[in-house]
């Protein structure tokens, strides 16, 4: 199997929340993956619009770039339960950038989303270990995500 | 260096204690801080006035609760009982290096971290982590004219600073053998 792919990471994610959230996840398995399947693009939009609310100083290529992300974010959402993903967004204040982050037991994964157009992913590993990649609104949304959720 | 606050305990004052450029692997780091410097993932931390204390491996005598002293003479305030502290330590450093120094550029610029002592008269442990854009020291005044430029590559360059800064404050410690992993391809 590729391992640079949406369907490896599907699985991967499967397994460690299985392993993390053991009986809780079994149970949302049983009962409501499709319930859960349906709600996840749901909530995307709505996630997006109190994104727009929330930080009206975003410009166009920042909301276009966002609306980039969260179509490519959709689709892997038909595959993974959202609630594991933790993303919390936040505004860097001096920059107005838009961030978005999760952290994970190996650190804290960011996507910055600034002004000019970019789309940073920065990982700060709990070891010490730093990534960075600077990207235009050309790249890869699902190669970004998985980049993003992989670590 | 004489310290004129008679509510400053006497281990900090400077006097004619030295400054002491070498930095210990072990050693703490007490940096003072409002709340919301606390929060996660520690984005929003200043590019400024990075000051803190330091424990030169002496917790007995150099403790944490230093921090809080005002040293502003004239001002009432002893404490600053309203803000917060994070600790880090001195987990490695290069050999041959006596402090934590990293090296950022982007295209032209280039900026300097340093960790420093930084002693003043009423807080010998006093140390700073002092950025250098272009060797120029950012503090207070400067800042909008030498890093705070509303530009793409000072934003990029914020931004670095901001990951090693914010990695430091996630991680509790410092540890020079870490570069920045830069990736074109994804």
């Amino acid at each position: 199997m590729e391992t640079n792919s949406l369907i490896f990471l599907t699985n991967e994610l499967f397994l460690r929340q299985s392993e993390l959230f053991g009986d809780d996840y079994k149970n949302l398995e049983n009962n409501s993956t499709h319930t859960f399947n349906e709600l996840s693009i749901s909530n995307l939009e709505d996630w997006q619009n109190s994104i727009l609310q929330k930080y009206p100083v975003l410009n166009e290529l920042q909301i276009e770039n966002l609306q980039n992300f969260l179509i490519s974010l959709s689709e892997i959402l038909e595959t993974i339960n959202p609630e594991k993903l933790k993303i919390s967004e936040d505004l860097l204040l001096e920059e107005t950038d838009l961030l978005l982050w999760r952290e994970s037991h190996n650190g804290i994964s960011k996507l910055f989303f600034n002004e000019y157009g970019d789309i940073t992913y920065v990982f700060n590993g709990n070891n010490g270990r730093k990534i960075r990649g600077v990207f235009n609104n050309n790249v890869d949304y699902e190669k970004l995500i998985y980049k993003f959720l992989s670590l | 260096m004489i310290c004129n606050l008679d509510y400053i305990p006497l281990h900090l004052h400077t006097n004619d204690q030295p400054i002491i450029d070498q930095f210990y692997i072990g050693e703490k780091l007490f940096y003072r801080c409002k709340p919301e410097n606390l929060t996660k993932p520690y984005d929003n931390i200043s590019l400024y006035d990075i000051s803190h204390n330091r424990d030169f491996n002496n917790a007995q005598t150099f403790t944490e609760n230093d921090v809080f002293y005002n040293i502003i003479e004239g001002d009432l305030r002893e404490k600053y009982d309203d803000l917060n502290f994070i600790s880090f330590h001195i987990k490695n450093l290069s050999k041959g290096k006596h402090t934590y120094i990293k090296h950022l550029a982007i295209e032209d610029l280039t900026a300097t971290i340093i960790l420093k002592h930084a002693p003043v008269p009423c807080m010998y442990p006093h140390s700073v982590l002092e950025i250098l854009i272009n060797g120029v020291v950012i503090n207070n005044e400067n800042y909008k004219t030498e890093l705070g430029k509303k530009n793409q590559k000072f934003s990029t360059l914020r931004n670095l600073i901001r990951q090693e800064l914010s990695s430091i404050v996630q991680t509790g410690f410092i540890d020079d053998s870490f570069e920045i992993e830069e990736i074109t391809d994804l």
